[in-house]
C-alpha cells in the first residue's frame, strides 16, 4: 500500500516537473528577443554552408529550434560556440539549464577583436547618383575610442548585386526581393572612403547608450549570422530594418514605425530620437562631413584674398600657380592649398575625367606645402543640422481647393520622402524625393478622382554654393507617373513621363533660381500630343526658417502637333509647425487656374 | 628602427611578430596579388574595388586568426596607402593626420617614434615630389619601410 502511494507520488511529481519544464519551454520560445534570434516572422535565414536552423521547421517554430538547440548543446557541447547569443540567452532565461562548458577559441577571438564598450549607429545622407542610395544608409560601428576611428570595425547590411545588373534590374530586383542581403564586416576607413570620399555623402554617428554586455550580444548573433543570407528587399527588409532587428535585441522597444510598411534609414534615426520611452537611445551625434562639405567649410573660412588667390589658381595657367602661391607668407598659403585639395578631390568626383591641368596644379601645390614647415591649418568646425531634426518621411495630407467655383476636399499620401519644401537638413540642399505620391479631389458633386500620382519625382538643382569653376552641376528633374492633363477636367487622366536639364543659381543659403530646358511624353494625346518639349523656370525662396516658397513656370510645345501648346505655373508655400506638421498654400494653372490650402501631418 | 618595431611586435604578440618577419621581404604589390585585384588607374574605381573585395570576405573568423603572410601588417598597411592614398599623401604634406595615425597603428609603431617615422617619409616625399618624379602608393609605402 505504502509502496502504490510512493509511486504515485514519485509518478505525479515527474509529471508535475514535465508540465512546469515544457511550461518554461513555451515561455523561453515565445520570448521577443529567442524568436528574433531566429528572425520568426521575418524573411528565413539561409545558411550559405550549413542550416542555420537545427529544427527541420525552425524558421516558423520557435520552440521547435528551441528543443533542438537545447539537445544540440547538450549532445555536441561545440555547437555553442556556433550559436553564442542563444547560448547567452538560455543563461540568461534559462540559468536551471546545465550546458557542458566549452572552449569557443575562434568565437573568443573575434571578440577580443570586436567587443567594445560602445556602439554607434552610422547614417549616410541620400546620394540621387544611384537608386540604390537615394533613401541613405545606416551601418554600425564598434568604436575603439582612439583618436580616430578609421580602424574601427563596422558590420552592415546590404543586397549583393552582381556586377551585370544595371539599375533598373537593381530597382525591379530590390523591390522585388530578387536579392539576398548579407551582414558584412569592414573596417570604418572603407566607409570614409566610399560615402565622405567617392559618392561626397555626409555621415552622422549616432553613439548608443548600451552597456558592454550588449554590445556583446549583438556581436555574438551578427557571429551567428555569418555567411548566412536574407531575401533582400528594398524598401522593407533592407539595411535599416536588419540594423532595427538586431538593437531590438538589446534595447526593449520597437525601431520600426509602428503602422508604416516601409522603413527608411532616417526613419530609424528618428525612433532612437523618439522612442516611445521619450528619451533619444543616443548619447551623443558626430558628424562626419564629406569632401564636398569640407570644400564648403575650408573655403567660407578663407579670406578674401585667399580666395581670390585660389580662383586665380584654378583659372590660370599652371605655370602661374607657383608665383602665386610664393605671393603668400607659409600661414596664408597652407588654407589656400588645403582647399585646392578639396577642390581637386571634389571634382575628381564630379568629372569622370579631371583635367590633367588641374592635377598638375595640385602637385605644385603640393610641392609648396612640403616644403613649408609641418602643421595642419586650425579650422573652425561646422556642423550642419543633424538628420533627426528633419520631418518624418510619410506624409498624409488633407485640404480644400477651389477650381473654377467649384470646391472639392483634398486628399494625399506620399509614402516617402521629402519635396522642395520639406524641412529636412540631412538632403541633398535644393533636392526633391518623392515616391509613391497620391493626390485624390472629392469634389461638389460628390465625385471621388485622382489628380495625381507620382510613382517618382526627383529633382537636383546643383547649385553651386562657392562660385568656384565646377561647383555646380546640371540642374536636373524626372518624374513618372499618372495626372490630369488639365484643371478643366476631371477625368482627363494620362500617364506620364517628364523631366528636365538647365542651370540653377543660388544667391544665398535657402535661396535657388533655375532655368532649364523641359520634356514631357504622356499617353494621351487629348491636349494636343504625346510628346511636348519647351523651358521651365523655377525656385525656392527661403523667408524665414518656418516660410519657404517653390515656384515654377513651363511653356511648352507639342512636337507632334506644334500648333497645340501647354502652359503651367505652380506656386507654393509652406509654413512649418514642427516635424510633424505643416501648413501649405498652393496656387497652380494648368488651363484654368486652382488654389488650395492643405494641412500636412509627417509619421 | 625596424629591430625596435620587431621588438614591439614581439610584446604584442608571438603571432604578430612571427607575421612582421615573414612579411620583411614581403613585396605587397608583387607577391599578394592585390595590384591584380584591387589596383585601378582611378583611385575612385580602385577604392571601390577593393570594397568590393573586402565585401566578399564576409568570413570574420578567418579575418581575425589568420597567420597568411599576405594578411599581415605590412600587407594591411600597403593596402591601407593602396586605399586611401590621396588622403595620406595630403596628410604627409601637412605633417599630420588620422591617416597616418591609423597607418602609424597597423604598422604598431611606438608611439614615441611616431613623429620620427612621420617626419622621415615627409622629407623623402619631399624629395620625389621636388624631383617631380613619379609619386605612387607604392613609392610611399616603400619611403615608409625604410623608416620604420
Amino acid at each position: 500500500m505504502l509502496r502504490r502511494s510512493l509511486l504515485r507520488i514519485a509518478l505525479l511529481s515527474c509529471i508535475t516537473f514535465n508540465v512546469l519544464a515544457q511550461t518554461a519551454l513555451n515561455e523561453l520560445a515565445s520570448h521577443p528577443v529567442w524568436q528574433q534570434l531566429l528572425h520568426t516572422g521575418q524573411t528565413p535565414v539561409s545558411g550559405e554552408s550549413k542550416p542555420f536552423y537545427l529544427a527541420t521547421e525552425g524558421s516558423e517554430n520557435p520552440l521547435a529550434e528551441l528543443q533542438a538547440t537545447l539537445s544540440a548543446f547538450k549532445q555536441n557541447p561545440q555547437s555553442q560556440c556556433r550559436y553564442p547569443a542563444r547560448r547567452l540567452f538560455l543563461k540568461r532565461y534559462y540559468p536551471a539549464r546545465y550546458f557542458p562548458a566549452v572552449q569557443c577559441v575562434d568565437y573568443q577571438a573575434y571578440l577580443d577583436a570586436f567587443v567594445t564598450d560602445s556602439l554607434s549607429l552610422i547614417y549616410a545622407s541620400g546620394y540621387l547618383g544611384n537608386p540604390a542610395s537615394m533613401f541613405g544608409h545606416v551601418f554600425l560601428k564598434f568604436n575603439s575610442d582612439g583618436v580616430h576611428d578609421l580602424l574601427d570595425n563596422t558590420f552592415s547590411f546590404g543586397a549583393r548585386v552582381p556586377d551585370s545588373d544595371n539599375k533598373l534590374a537593381y530597382i525591379i530586383k530590390g523591390i522585388s526581393g530578387g536579392y539576398e542581403g548579407h551582414f558584412t564586416n569592414q573596417k570604418y576607413h572603407h566607409h570614409d572612403l566610399t560615402y565622405n570620399e567617392s559618392e561626397l555623402r555626409n555621415l552622422w554617428e549616432y553613439r548608443l547608450g548600451l552597456e558592454r554586455s550588449e554590445v556583446e550580444f549583438i556581436l555574438a548573433h551578427l557571429w551567428e549570422l555569418e555567411n548566412t543570407s536574407m531575401t533582400y528587399y528594398f524598401f522593407r527588409q533592407n539595411c535599416a530594418y536588419q540594423l532595427a532587428k538586431l538593437l531590438e535585441l538589446v534595447i526593449d522597444t520597437p525601431l520600426t514605425e509602428p503602422g508604416k510598411y516601409q522603413v527608411m534609414p532616417v526613419d530609424l534615426i528618428m525612433r532612437l530620437n523618439k522612442a516611445e520611452n521619450s528619451s533619444p537611445l543616443y548619447k551623443n551625434v558626430r558628424f562626419h562631413g564629406s569632401r564636398q562639405q569640407a570644400l564648403y567649410k575650408h573655403y567660407s573660412q578663407l579670406n578674401s584674398e585667399q580666395q581670390n588667390t585660389l580662383m586665380t589658381i584654378l583659372t590660370a595657367p599652371v605655370a602661374q600657380t607657383t608665383e602665386l602661391l610664393a605671393a603668400l607668407d607659409d600661414e596664408d598659403a597652407k588654407p589656400v592649398i588645403d582647399t585646392l585639395y578639396d577642390y581637386v578631390a571634389f571634382q575628381e568626383v564630379r568629372q569622370d575625367d579631371v583635367a590633367a591641368e588641374l592635377q598638375e596644379k595640385k602637385r605644385l601645390a603640393m610641392s609648396k606645402r612640403f616644403a613649408m614647415p609641418p602643421g595642419k591649418v586650425e579650422w573652425q568646425n561646422i556642423t550642419p543640422v543633424a538628420p533627426h531634426y528633419a520631418q518624418f518621411t510619410s506624409l498624409l495630407q488633407t485640404g480644400l481647393a477651389v477650381n473654377n467655383d467649384v470646391s472639392a476636399v483634398m486628399l494625399r499620401y506620399r509614402a516617402n520622402y521629402y519635396d522642395l519644401l520639406t524641412y529636412n537638413p540631412g538632403r541633398i540642399p535644393f533636392s526633391e524625393l518623392s515616391t509613391f505620391d497620391l493626390r485624390l479631389a472629392y469634389s461638389d458633386n460628390r465625385e471621388l478622382s485622382v489628380q495625381q500620382f507620382n510613382l517618382l519625382k526627383v529633382i537636383n538643382l546643383n547649385a553651386s554654393q562657392t562660385g568656384l569653376p565646377g561647383d555646380d552641376a546640371l540642374a536636373w528633374k524626372l518624374a513618372l507617373g499618372y495626372r490630369q492633363q488639365s484643371k478643366q477636367c476631371r477625368h482627363c487622366g494620362s500617364a506620364f513621363v517628364e523631366g528636365f536639364v538647365g542651370k540653377a543659381w543660388s544667391p544665398g543659403a535657402g535661396h535657388v533660381f533655375y532655368g532649364a530646358v523641359s520634356g514631357t511624353a504622356t499617353s494621351s494625346n487629348r491636349m494636343g500630343g504625346n510628346l511636348a518639349a519647351g523651358a521651365e523656370v523655377g525656385g525656392v525662396i527661403t523667408v524665414t526658417p518656418k516660410l519657404a516658397i517653390s515656384f515654377s513656370a513651363g511653356h511648352q510645345w507639342y512636337v507632334n502637333a506644334l500648333s497645340e501648346h501647354r502652359q503651367y505655373v505652380q506656386v507654393e508655400s509652406r509654413w512649418l509647425i514642427n516635424q510633424q506638421w505643416d501648413l501649405r498654400a498652393t496656387y497652380e494653372y494648368l488651363g484654368q487656374a486652382e488654389a488650395g490650402v492643405h494641412i500636412s501631418y509627417y509619421y | 628602427m625596424f629591430k625596435k618595431l620587431a621588438i614591439a611586435a614581439t610584446l604584442m604578440t608571438a603571432t604578430l611578430s612571427g607575421q612582421a618577419m615573414a612579411q620583411e621581404n614581403i613585396n605587397p604589390w608583387k607577391h599578394c596579388g592585390i595590384g591584380a585585384i584591387i589596383f585601378d588607374d582611378n583611385g575612385t574605381a580602385a577604392a571601390i574595388s577593393n570594397i568590393i573585395w573586402d565585401l566578399g570576405t564576409t568570413a570574420v573568423s578567418s579575418k581575425v586568426s589568420s597567420a597568411d603572410s599576405c594578411e599581415g601588417k605590412l600587407v594591411t598597411a600597403a593596402v591601407f596607402i593602396q586605399d586611401n592614398f590621396k588622403k595620406v599623401m595630403e596628410e604627409t604634406s601637412q605633417g599630420e593626420g588620422e591617416h597616418l595615425v591609423a597607418m602609424m597603428d597597423i604598422l604598431g609603431v611606438e608611439q614615441a617614434e611616431r613623429a620620427n617615422v612621420i617626419a622621415a617619409v615627409r622629407a623623402d616625399m619631399a624629395i620625389v615630389m621636388a624631383a617631380n618624379a613619379e609619386t605612387s602608393p607604392q613609392t610611399y609605402y616603400n619611403a615608409v619601410v625604410a623608416n620604420i
